[in-house]
């Protein structure tokens, strides 16, 4: 038996009562034109929309069609409240009124800095809440490529039914569920960290729910912290459910922090396909240590039965574990319907426990998945679980949530890289250096800048690291892929130099160099690149780089860091006096305050977004750009 | 950038600004006379190269040992897959007798469907004028 009634003219509601606990809600279109129809049961008890956690379900509902809204599934004790909305608007429509919004608070900025401002700027504008214009909710924060259809993006309060938080309860591995975008490289590290609730905090600038919408995370990004402001809008389905990462619960942390990640890289399509000891760096700023399990000298520690006392070793000073399966991951973007379990190719875990009783060296490890769990010796339903064994142990069984046990020799005969990132309470420095390319007669060399002395008052163990830009991020490898990077550590006696340890040029995103200083001795630290890939590319006709196109904005970024040395993220008035002169052009302070006036910025000077502002608009003022 | 992590404080971190390659010259002979293998010599001048099987990274080297100039050629353009520092895959230098002297350095190209190192190595002594 169903009922109809019109919602709006030529738009009807039929409702089905399916079985005593199930209603079907249909939209019929009459109209010429498509709609989208909305229903919204917030303020009901014991009432749930079948498929969806929120409280609102969307459909698109073609002209002249009938589509399922929702099914209602209800208890003898529930009390349903329910609303309905139709609209010819269109995700076009919606991309465009956030395109609005987006500039409006681009406006609303004027000056000033998007990190460190507050967010109550917006809750004067007509929309109320932020809308970051700087990455912008719509297709281009997904993928600079090819668009994916039929995202919606939606904030959390549309998205979740009930309170929500940045952080609900404890922080834990469990929290955290991957979504479809192939960052389980990422999402592995997140949960090591979630290992020590704190550490997943102290990125976290932005703690409460923010009213206007507005976050605040920190990452270790190309060896220096660097603060990334979003809005909270985040991609979703056409059931309100995000299609990337997420808590399990009412919490906006995974949300967020995929998010950032995603902003500071420049889409969400970038976090594809990684290294669980990258994000680990980022994650935490702190030296990690990556053991590839089929290179020759990681075979030569196995060899010896080295690695084993080592990850007992790590697990006990709690350092971050994370191991990784070899392949290629083709599972994440759409989950084996067809198996329950098993080791996922090309996937990254992470390593919760290293423990040995009655002679078994065991793992305890996750898959960031939170299921999808091995089923070999040792897991859940193993019958080597004996009596003794879960005494000594104490292990979690019987539960799918993507943690299981494997015994060593499984595990090196499964996995082929292990990442230990120490985490400790070091004291850390940074130093931002440059390599120069120079010609010298016929011939380039290539030399670092500056070299480091490094002196310790007592035996001290340090970890030295170089970073570069990381060519994941959007632009840089069209410019310039990974330089090789080497690092020589000297010492001088009577006169001569003496090399006391090296690492070997490699091209990699960073590399990293563990030593024992000795009381009172002064050490060089030489950066060393062969510069090979700093050339000229091969010369040819040069493509256009116009204003509009993503690459300039990106050279511009790249120009930025470079000219920043003071204090990073600010450009002050001799940085950008210099870098001005470069280019043949002599301004003077009267002219950098006026900037900083029309520009984003702040006490200490034009902020990332002022300065590529500043050029872009000084490019449209000379017309098309072109590259030399 | 480079970051340093100490355990303990009481660890001083300088930058020394260079304006010249000179000392990135030093270390890099100090390295090949340290970590280098002596690959050929003709007449006095020894051919050295650092970096063995796995490296990326290759850095050629050479020692005279004699007593007047040697004008030393290391010809790699018969190669594949490699880029070298220097911009050319030809290098031709003089060294000073009891001198070091660094050709180049070249990396593998990770994008190349075949690397092959094929070093052609020549010396020639220049007379006392």
């Amino acid at each position: 038996m169903a009922s109809t009634q019109e919602l709006v003219t030529n738009v009807f509601l039929v409702i089905e009562r399916l079985t005593p606990t199930s209603y079907a809600f249909q939209v019929l279109n009459s109209r010429q034109k498509p709609v989208w129809a909305s229903m919204n049961i917030a303020g009901s008890m014991e009432t749930q929309i079948e498929g969806v956690e929120g409280s609102t379900v969307t459909v698109h509902v073609p002209s002249m069609e009938t589509h399922l809204l929702a099914k209602l599934i209800v208890t003898s004790r529930s009390r349903v409240q329910h609303s309905f909305s139709v609209t010819e608007k269109n995700l076009k429509w919606l991309e465009l009124e956030l395109e609005r919004w987006a500039k409006g608070c681009r406006e609303a900025l004027q000056n000033r800095d998007v990190d460190t401002c507050s967010g109550d700027l917006f809750g004067t504008t007509e929309w109320g809440h932020f809308v970051d214009p700087y990455f912008m909710p719509g297709p281009a924060a997904v993928t600079h490529g090819e668009a994916r259809k039929g995202l919606i993006w939606k904030r959390p309060s549309e998205i979740f039914a009930g309170e929500f938080k940045v952080f609900l309860g404890d922080i834990e591995p469990n929290d955290i569920q991957q979504g479809t975008l192939m960052d389980c490289w990422l999402m592995c590290a997140l949960a090591s960290l979630a290992e020590r609730p704190q550490l997943v905090k102290r990125l976290f600038k932005t703690t409460e729910v923010s009213p206007y919408g507005l976050y605040r995370v920190q990452f270790c990004k190309n060896g220096e912290w660097q603060t990334v402001t979003i809005d909270d809008y985040f991609p979703c389905d056409g059931r309100n459910a995000p299609i990337f990462s997420r808590s399990n619960g009412n919490e906006l942390w995974v949300m967020l922090l995929e998010k950032a990640y995603a902003k500071l890289h420049g889409d969400y399509n970038l976090l594809k396909l990684g290294l669980s000891r990258e994000g680990m760096i980022d994650l935490t700023g702190c030296p990690t240590l990556w053991y590839n399990l089929e290179s020759e000298e990681v075979r030569r520690i196995l060899q010896a039965d080295l690695l084993w006392p080592l990850l007992m070793q790590f697990d006990q000073d709690a350092a971050l574990i994370a191991a990784s399966t070899p392949g290629e991951d083709k599972r994440s973007e759409s989950r084996p319907q067809d198996k329950k379990g098993g080791l996922v190719p090309g996937h990254g875990y992470s390593i919760i426990q290293v423990r040995e009783a009655y002679g078994h060296r065991l793992l305890n490890i996750r898959n960031p998945w939170g299921d999808f769990e091995w089923e070999g010796a040792w897991s859940d339903q193993s019958p080597l679980w004996t009596g003794d064994m879960v005494k000594a142990i104490n292990p979690v069984l019987n539960e799918n949530d993507g943690m299981f046990w494997m015994n060593y020799e499984d595990f090196l005969r499964h996995f082929n890289g292990v990442t230990v990132c120490l985490v400790k309470p070091f004291y850390e420095a940074r130093y931002k250096g440059v390599f120069e390319r120079i010609c010298e007669g016929e011939y380039f060399y290539t030399y670092s800048h500056c070299y480091f002395t490094l002196k310790a008052e007592e035996r001290t163990r340090v970890y030295i690291g170089l970073h570069q830009e990381d060519e994941r991020i959007f632009g840089v490898s069209a410019k310039r892929p990974n330089l090789d990077l080497g690092l020589l550590v000297l010492e001088q006696k009577a006169g001569h130099l003496r090399c006391i340890k090296r690492k070997e040029c490699t091209t990699d995103r960073q590399i990293e160099l563990e030593i024992e200083l000795k009381p009172g001795q002064t050490y060089l630290l030489l950066p060393c690149s062969s510069g090979c890939r700093l050339q000229a590319p091969n010369p040819g006709p040069a493509e256009p780089l116009t204003a509009k196109n993503p690459q300039f904005r990106s050279t511009l970024l790249d120009v930025f860091h470079k000219a920043t040395q003071q204090k990073p993220g600010f450009m002050s008035f001799p940085e950008f006096r210099d870098l001005l002169a470069v280019i043949g052009f002599e301004i003077d302070q009267s002219y950098y305050e006026s900037c900083l006036e029309v520009y984003p910025s702040s006490a200490d000077g034009l902020t990332r977004e002022g300065f590529v502002g500043l050029m872009l608009f000084k490019a449209g003022e000379k017309g098309e750009v072109r590259n030399r | 950038m480079l970051s340093l992590h100490s355990e303990k404080e009481g660890v001083r971190l300088g930058a020394e600004p260079v304006a010249t390659r000179e000392l990135d010259h030093s270390a890099a002979i100090v390295a090949l006379q340290q970590f280098g293998k002596l690959v050929e010599k003709i007449r006095d001048v020894e051919l050295h190269l650092m970096g063995g099987k796995g490296s990326e990274v290759y850095i050629y080297g050479a020692f005279n040992a004699g007593t007047v100039p040697a004008y030393v050629t290391l010809d790699c353009a018969n190669s594949e897959g490699v880029l070298f520092s220097t911009g050319n895959a030809q290098v031709r230098k003089t060294v000073l007798p009891e001198s070091w002297e660094v050709l180049f350095t070249c990396v593998s190209d990770s994008s190349a469907p075949r690397v092959t190192l094929k070093p052609l190595y020549s010396v020639s002594i220049r007379n006392r004028v």
